[in-house]
């Protein structure tokens, strides 16, 4: 009743349909009881009798309460990713899904509540952190007799719930055991280098074949969902060995890699110098071909001239020669029969004349002209051919 | 009222002293031997609701789980090449038969349990010395645990105990060719990094032109 009814304070309202008197329901409710329990009502009629009815109806409701909760302790909530599992008198009933539930209470059925879907983790070599290890775990003997430090990490949920429960005592301290014998199982029949370096994916899914296996072997109801190495490492002692392998082998990248560099600076550039060089050996052999020729075509040229004249052309050439000749000299011949007595000799210029031609001289030389053909040589078709021989001899 | 009440509730409370005196129930995990003044009587291997006479006769309960014995000591065998090497192993085993069992080591999970370790340490002590520290680790330890899990087993039933499964865990050497291993290790590293080393400056060798020797 809300304390604002505008009947509030009316106590006199129970006839007009208010709400039922809690004193006469309690009353109405014993009687029940008693009729239940087979005592009439009322029968001694005196005051006596109603204390002992009193304590019947209390006796039969606490018995009912116990009852009623005896028959709620049956009830039960499974969460999302567990598996109730009910037993009636020790044996096993049925799995029950997640929900609320119920079964029979104690001391008929039991039940208990498995999480399944929790992945549960086991450490290898390590707890809690990669840097605590446990050595007594972590060393392992490979197959070429090293031995090396591994830590992992176990992964696993519960597939089989009553498996789980019935099966193994422990059931979760086998995975542990599990884990270390299949480990080194595998570790055992690898070679150090397989296990530290590329063989790291093919262990862990290895191990996690043979742990399924054993454990499905011990009917322990777990499904490992993931085997993670946590560190692979040679020992503390022989760590800086590794590393200095390690170093090596950079070590060996890095003169690989100078010496590259020094071959990259050093050959485009002699192959630039080689290839000028070519060239100018090119010219020069051209030139050289080109003035054998010259010299091989002026020579048939006087070749024929003579045949024509040789009087006139050994003159010619005798004048030619002389004239080459007495250039470089500074010597001055006067004609006295032709000339009459007055002479005009300045020496001093014409012996600025006759050095020009002086200075000129080693150039001329050099270079192959016709001035080192002498006439003797080239009447003498044998020599010039041994000169020849010796000349190619003399290039490379 | 009284009069029926007082007796009524006496009656229930005996009868459910000779009901819980009567009765029992195995669990799923358990097996249940009755005896009655000492005496065996059955073995109940089925889970469930079982009655027996109160007080004359007696149930006692053995684990029929999987129990594992897992030595914390290492021990230490000999292999064929006169090596020590130390081995830590569990082994897995359940009871099969509970009668055999209360008779052979009377109930009794610790004396069981070092019944079957000295078996399976016999047996490894046999089979390690015939093979050398390579074949342990790697070449035979399936074989190694498979021998030793028959002849276990084989002896295990006289005591009513099935063993499940004998592994190895771990195999190692000793502290002091532990220290050896390790000497042998870096020796091995550095013949490592100086073969890389050296064919590293052999190759860059190979590569860096000679400039005098080219020119000729």
């Amino acid at each position: 009743m809300a304390w604002n009814d505008p009947q509030w304070g009316n106590r006199d309202n129970r006839k007009n349909g208010g709400p039922p008197d809690l004193d006469e329901m309690w009353r109405k409710f014993n009687q029940k009881l008693n009729g239940m329990f087979g005592k009439k009502s009322g029968s001694g009629g005196d005051g006596n009798d109603a204390p002992a009815g009193g304590g019947g109806n209390l006796l039969g409701l606490l018995g009912l309460l116990a009852f009623l909760v005896w028959l709620a302790s049956g009830f039960y909530i499974v969460d999302a990713g567990q598996r109730g599992v009910v037993l009636r008198f020790g044996k096993y009933i049925e799995t029950t899904e997640p929900g609320p539930r119920w079964h029979l209470p104690w001391p008929v059925e039991s039940r208990e509540i498995v999480n399944i879907d929790q992945v549960r983790t086991v450490e290898i070599g390590y707890r809690n952190n990669v840097k605590s290890k446990v050595l007594k775990e972590s060393l392992m003997l490979t197959d070429d007799e090293n031995i090396i430090d591994l830590q992992f990490a176990v992964q696993y949920i519960l597939k089989d719930p009553e498996e789980f429960l019935f099966v193994n005592r422990a059931p979760e301290d086998t995975v542990l055991q599990v884990a270390e014998t299949a480990m080194r199982e595998i570790v055992g029949k690898s070679k150090m280098d397989f296990v530290l370096y590329e063989g790291r994916s093919d262990i862990a899914a290895s191990a996690k074949v043979l742990m399924q296996q054993i454990l499905d072997r011990y009917k322990t109801g777990i499904s490992v969902s993931q085997v993670t190495l946590q560190n692979i490492q040679p020992p503390e002692q022989v760590q800086a060995a590794f590393d200095d392998a390690v170093k090596a082998g950079q070590d060996r990248e890095r003169l690989k890699n100078e010496a590259e560099a020094y071959a990259n600076d050093v050959v485009p550039r002699a192959r630039g110098l080689a290839s000028r060089l070519k060239e100018e050996a090119e010219g020069y052999r051209s030139a050289v071909i080109a003035n054998a020729e010259g010299e091989a075509s002026r020579f048939s040229q006087i070749l024929t001239e003579y045949q024509k004249a040789p009087q006139v052309t050994r003159e010619r050439l005798y004048l030619d020669t002389m004239q080459t000749v007495m250039n470089n000299t500074s010597k001055i011949v006067v004609d006295q029969k032709g000339s009459n007595s007055l002479l005009y000799l300045p020496l001093d210029k014409l012996q600025q004349i006759v050095s020009q031609p002086y200075a000129n001289a080693p150039e001329v030389l050099a270079q192959p002209s016709p001035t080192t053909i002498s006439p003797s040589s080239s009447l003498d078709p044998r020599s010039r051919d041994a000169f020849r021989n010796r000349d190619r001899e003399d290039r490379p | 009222m009284n009069r029926y009440l007082g007796p009524a509730l006496i009656g229930l409370v005996v009868l459910l002293v000779i009901l819980s005196g009567s009765m029992f129930t195995v669990d799923q995990r358990q097996n249940a031997m009755v005896f009655q003044l000492g005496e065996v009587v059955s073995v109940k291997t089925k889970p469930g609701l079982y009655f027996k006479l109160p007080l004359v006769q007696n149930v006692r309960y053995f684990d029929t789980r999987i129990l594992t014995l897992d030595s914390n000591d290492p021990e230490r065998f000999i292999t064929s090449e006169k090596k020590n090497v130390l081995v830590d192993s569990f082994i897995k085993w359940r009871v099969i038969d509970a009668r055999q069992f209360y008779v052979s080591v009377g109930g009794d999970e610790v004396r069981a349990a070092i019944r079957l370790n000295q078996t399976v340490n016999d047996g490894l002590r046999a089979e390690f010395g015939k093979r050398t520290i390579n074949d342990v680790v790697s070449g035979s330890r399936d074989q190694i645990m498979n021998i030793i899990r028959t002849k276990a087993d084989q002896d295990a039933r006289k005591i009513g105990v099935q063993v499940v499964d004998v592994r190895i865990k771990r195999v190692e050497l000793p502290e002091s060719v532990s220290e050896n291993v390790y000497r042998r290790m870096e020796a091995e590293r550095k013949q490592v990094a100086n073969e890389l080393r050296s064919t590293g400056a052999a190759e860059a060798e190979r590569s860096r032109p000679m400039p005098t020797s080219r020119r000729k």
